[in-house]
C-alpha cells in the first residue's frame, strides 16, 4: 500500500495505517534531522515536531506524494530550528592529524558530523537526502524546490568537499 | 565533466552498458579518475556506515508515535462525532416536523371520524338514522293485523324488550323518530339498548315465497303515517326499500323510491355484495338461500365500500435483512412509518420516513481493536474506543501490545537513485564497493528496508462493526390486489432521498385485516437500491433486501 493510501486511511482514524507509515518514516526523518541539524537534542526535537506537524497541517495534505508533502515539513521544522537556535561546532582540523590507534568509529563519526558542518546548509541538505535517505534526485528537487540540476551540483560539490575534509582522516590514518 | 557524469549514473546506478564500458576505459586511461572513484565509494560507504548508527532511540520513537495516532484518533473521534450531531441537529427539525405532522393527522382523522363516508348518511323525511356501529340489535316488528311479519334472524339475540314507541327517540341515541312514526308504529319491538336493525327478514311469503335478504341497517325506514294505517300500523312493503337519500340511486324525491321487487333491489346491488342475480334468481325461491355476504343492499345503496383502502393510514414497520456484498455478510435492520392517503379503493399515495442499520464483520487491527471509522462506508464503533481522560493508560497497552515488536529489523542500507514515493526499492542494485578491504571483492550489498516490520503482517481480528444510520424520507405509491374478505397483496414503489444520497425501494406484502376493520397487519419481502452521494463511499450503488413485518391503522 503506498504511503499515500496509508495516510488516507489515517486521516480516517486507521491507526495501523499511521503505525506502518511511521515504520517507513521515523529512520529516515530521524537521520535528516541529526544530520542536517548535527545536534541531537535538536534533532529529537525536530524528530518529534515533525511528526506533531503531520497530524497539525494533516488537512493540508492534497492526496498527492506524501513523501515530499512530508518532508517538505521535516525540512521547514529542521530549518526553523536552526534558525532559532544557531549551533555551529567548529571543525577540529586537529583531530584528523591524530594517530591511528586513536581513530576509532565513533571518532570518525565525529569527524563526519564535524566535515558536514562545514558544508553549506543547502549542500549538506540534498547530501543528506541523497546519502542517507536515500531518495532520488528528483524527489530531492521536489522537497527542496528547486532544479534537479541544481541538486546534482549541490551533491557533486558537497561530495567532492566532504572528501577534502575526511581524505585525512580517512587515508592518511587508514580508516 | 563526462567523467563526473558518468561517475554520478555509476553511483545512482542508472548506468548503461555503452556508458560503463565508456566510464571503464577512462578509469583505465586516467589514474586520477580512477583515484576520485575510490575516494567517492569510500566517502559513501563512510555515510552509509554512519547511517546505520543512526536509529531514533526505542522511547523517543514510541512517544512520538503514540502520541501523533492517539490525536489522529482523537480527531477521529471527533469528526465522527460532529458529522453524527451535525446530522442529528439536521434531521431533528424534520423528525419533529414529521412527528407533528403525523399527530395532527391523527388527530383530525380521530375528529372527523363520525362524519367520515362509512358511517355517514344523511336522511330525508321526519326519520333519520345516524352512524354509528350496531350491535346484534334487531327489531322484531310483528304486524298482529296480518300474516307479515318482521323479525329478528341470524345471529343476533332475540330482542325481547317490547319498547315504547313514544319513548323511542330517548331510549335509543342515533336514532330519531317523530311522534308520527311512533305513534305509527305501536308494535313495534326492539332491545331497549340498540340502536338499529341489522338483519331484518320480511316474511314475503305472500308475495315472494318467503324471500329472505339482508337490510342495512342505516337505512331509515320511511312510515307515513297514512300507509302505516292502512296496514294496520305495520311496516309498509314499499318504505323498506325507500331509501332516506334516493339522491344516492341516482335521482331525488319519488325517484328515489325503489321497487319493492326483491329482484329489482338486487339489480341495484354490485356483483361483490354476494347478490348476484344470477344466482339468486335460482335459489330466490328458496326460504333460506345461501347468501353470507356481509354487504347488504343498504351498503351498496350507500355507495359504502367497506373493503376499500381506508381514506388515511398511519402504518409502522420493522424489517430484518441483508446487504447485496461480497466482501462480508451484512445484517441490515430497517424501521419506517409512513401515513398515506387512499386515492380510489385500490390505490393510494403516501410519505414514508424510516432507518437503516447495517452491522457487518469487518476486518481490523487498529490498536484500537475495533475501534476504527473507515469514511468510505462510514463504519465506526464508538463502544471499543479508549476511554478519553483517565483512559490513557489502557490505550498506551493497547498500543504497545500492537506495536511493540514491529520495528526490529535493521539491515545495511544502500542508496539508490530510483524514485522511491517513500518506499525503499525492492530491485536488485548494482554492485557498491565497500570502503577498506572490502572493496577489493567487491561484494554486494543490497537494501534491506530497515524501516519496515520484519515479521508477518499479523492478521487483523474481526470485529462487528455498526454502521452509522442511514435515515430517509420518502414518497411511495401503493396498489392492491384484494385475494378476499380479509387479505390482500400489496405492491409498493418508494422513491425518495436519504442522508446519503437517494434511495428507492419496491415492497410486496400481504396485509391481514382481523376482526377489527381499522387495522391491517402486513408482512412482506421487499429490495431497495440506496445510490449514495457522497464522495467519501467507494460504492455508489448498495442493494440490500429483506422481510418486512408492520401494522397499519386506517381511519
Amino acid at each position: 500500500m503506498s504511503d499515500d493510501d496509508l495516510f488516507c486511511l489515517t486521516q480516517n482514524g486507521d491507526m495501523e495505517a499511521f503505525n506502518v507509515l511511521f515504520k517507513r518514516y521515523e529512520r529516515k526523518v530521524y537521520m535528516y534531522c541529526m544530520r542536517v541539524l548535527l545536534d541531537e537534542d535538536m534533532a529529537h526535537d525536530a524528530f518529534q515536531e515533525a511528526f506533531m506537524r503531520l497530524y497539525e497541517h494533516r488537512m493540508s495534505y492534497d492526496g498527492r506524494n506524501f513523501m515530499v508533502w512530508f518532508f517538505t515539513i521535516v525540512r521547514n521544522v529542521c530549518l526553523n530550528l536552526r534558525r532559532n537556535k544557531k549551533v555551529t561546532v567548529p571543525f577540529e582540523t586537529s583531530r584528523a592529524n591524530e594517530s591511528p590507534a586513536k581513530v576509532t568509529d565513533v571518532v570518525l563519526h565525529e569527524h563526519i558530523v564535524l566535515a558536514l558542518n562545514q558544508l553549506p546548509i543547502d549542500h549538506r541538505e540534498a547530501l543528506v537526502l541523497y546519502e542517507y535517505d536515500g531518495y532520488s534526485y528528483q524527489e530531492i528537487a521536489n522537497i527542496t524546490g528547486v532544479s534537479i540540476a541544481t541538486v546534482k551540483i549541490r551533491i557533486f560539490r558537497a561530495r567532492k568537499l566532504l572528501r577534502t575534509l575526511l581524505h585525512p582522516v580517512v587515508y592518511d590514518n587508514g580508516v | 565533466m563526462e567523467f563526473d557524469h558518468l561517475l554520478r549514473k555509476y553511483l545512482s546506478g542508472t548506468i548503461t552498458d555503452g556508458e560503463l564500458d565508456q566510464f571503464q576505459s577512462l578509469l583505465e586511461r586516467v589514474p586520477e579518475y580512477m583515484a576520485e572513484l575510490r575516494d567517492t565509494l569510500e566517502l559513501r560507504s563512510l555515510l552509509h556506515d554512519d547511517a546505520l548508527t543512526l536509529t531514533p532511540p526505542a522511547d523517543l520513537s514510541e512517544h512520538v508515535r503514540i502520541a501523533v495516532s492517539s490525536s489522529f484518533a482523537a480527531d477521529a473521534i471527533t469528526e465522527f462525532e460532529e458529522v453524527s450531531r451535525r446530522r442529528r441537529a439536521f434531521l431533528f427539525p424534520l423528525r419533529i416536523t414529521a412527528g407533528a405532522l403525523v399527530a395532527v393527522c391523527l388527530a383530525v382523522s380521530v375528529a372527523l371520524t363520525p362524519t367520515l363516508p362509512r358511517g355517514t348518511f344523511a336522511a330525508k323525511g321526519n326519520q333519520s338514522v345516524q352512524s354509528g356501529r350496531m350491535a346484534d340489535n334487531s327489531i322484531d316488528a310483528a304486524s298482529p293485523g296480518n300474516s307479515r311479519d318482521v323479525k329478528n334472524h341470524g345471529n343476533m339475540p332475540a330482542p325481547h324488550v317490547r319498547m315504547n314507541p313514544a319513548h323511542a327517540p330517548a331510549e335509543r341515541p342515533g336514532i330519531s323518530v317523530d311522534a308520527h312514526a311512533a305513534t305509527a308504529r305501536p308494535d313495534v319491538l326492539a332491545d331497549a339498548g340498540t340502536a338499529h336493525t341489522e338483519t331484518v327478514s320480511t316474511a314475503h311469503a305472500a308475495h315472494t315465497d318467503g324471500y329472505r335478504w339482508l337490510v342495512d341497517h342505516e337505512i331509515p325506514i320511511r312510515m307515513p303515517a297514512t300507509e302505516a294505517d292502512a296496514h294496520n300500523g305495520s311496516i309498509a312493503s314499499n318504505d323498506l326499500h325507500r331509501p332516506s337519500n334516493p339522491a344516492l340511486l341516482g335521482g331525488s324525491g319519488s325517484e328515489g323510491m325503489i321497487s319493492r321487487d326483491p329482484m329489482d333491489l338486487l339489480m341495484r346491488t354490485p356483483m361483490r355484495s354476494g347478490y348476484n342475480p344470477l344466482i339468486d334468481s335460482a335459489t330466490r325461491h328458496e326460504s333460506q338461500p345461501a347468501i353470507q355476504s356481509e354487504a347488504t343492499p343498504g351498503e351498496a345503496i350507500a355507495s359504502v365500500t367497506p373493503n376499500d383502502w381506508h381514506l388515511m393510514t398511519i402504518g409502522v414497520t420493522l424489517g430484518a435483512g441483508s446487504i447485496i456484498e461480497k466482501v462480508s455478510p451484512t445484517a441490515l435492520l430497517q424501521n419506517s412509518y409512513y401515513f398515506s392517503f387512499s386515492l380510489s379503493g385500490g390505490d393510494r399515495i403516501g410519505v414514508e420516513m424510516g432507518a437503516s442499520t447495517f452491522e457487518r464483520e469487518s476486518k481490523s487491527s487498529s490498536p484500537f481493536g475495533a475501534a476504527k471509522r473507515n469514511s468510505n462506508d462510514n463504519i465506526f464503533l464508538a463502544s471499543n474506543l479508549p476511554v478519553s481522560g483517565g483512559g490513557g493508560g489502557s490505550y498506551l497497552g493497547v498500543v504497545d501490545n500492537a506495536q511493540g515488536s514491529q520495528a526490529k529489523g535493521l539491515g545495511k542500507y544502500v542508496i539508490d537513485d530510483t524514485p522511491t514515493n517513500g518506499d525503499l526499492p525492492t530491485k536488485d542494485l548494482p554492485p557498491v564497493p565497500k570502503r577498506g578491504s572490502d572493496m577489493k571483492d567487491n561484494s554486494r550489498s543490497y537494501a534491506v528496508d530497515p524501516t519496515e516490520p520484519s515479521g508477518p503482517v499479523p492478521t487483523p481480528a474481526p470485529a462487528h462493526l455498526l454502521e452509522q444510520q442511514i435515515t430517509y424520507g420518502a414518497v411511495f405509491y401503493d396498489h392492491r390486489f384484494k385475494l378476499g374478505k380479509r387479505w390482500d397483496v400489496c405492491g409498493r414503489v418508494t422513491v425518495g432521498a436519504a442522508d446519503d444520497g437517494l434511495v428507492s425501494s419496491f415492497r410486496t406484502y400481504a396485509a391481514y385485516s382481523p376482526g377489527t376493520r381499522n387495522i391491517s397487519l402486513t408482512m412482506g419481502v421487499g429490495s431497495s437500491t440506496l445510490f449514495s452521494l457522497s464522495p467519501t463511499r467507494e460504492k455508489t450503488v448498495s442493494t440490500n433486501y429483506g422481510v418486512y413485518y408492520g401494522v397499519e391503522l386506517g381511519f
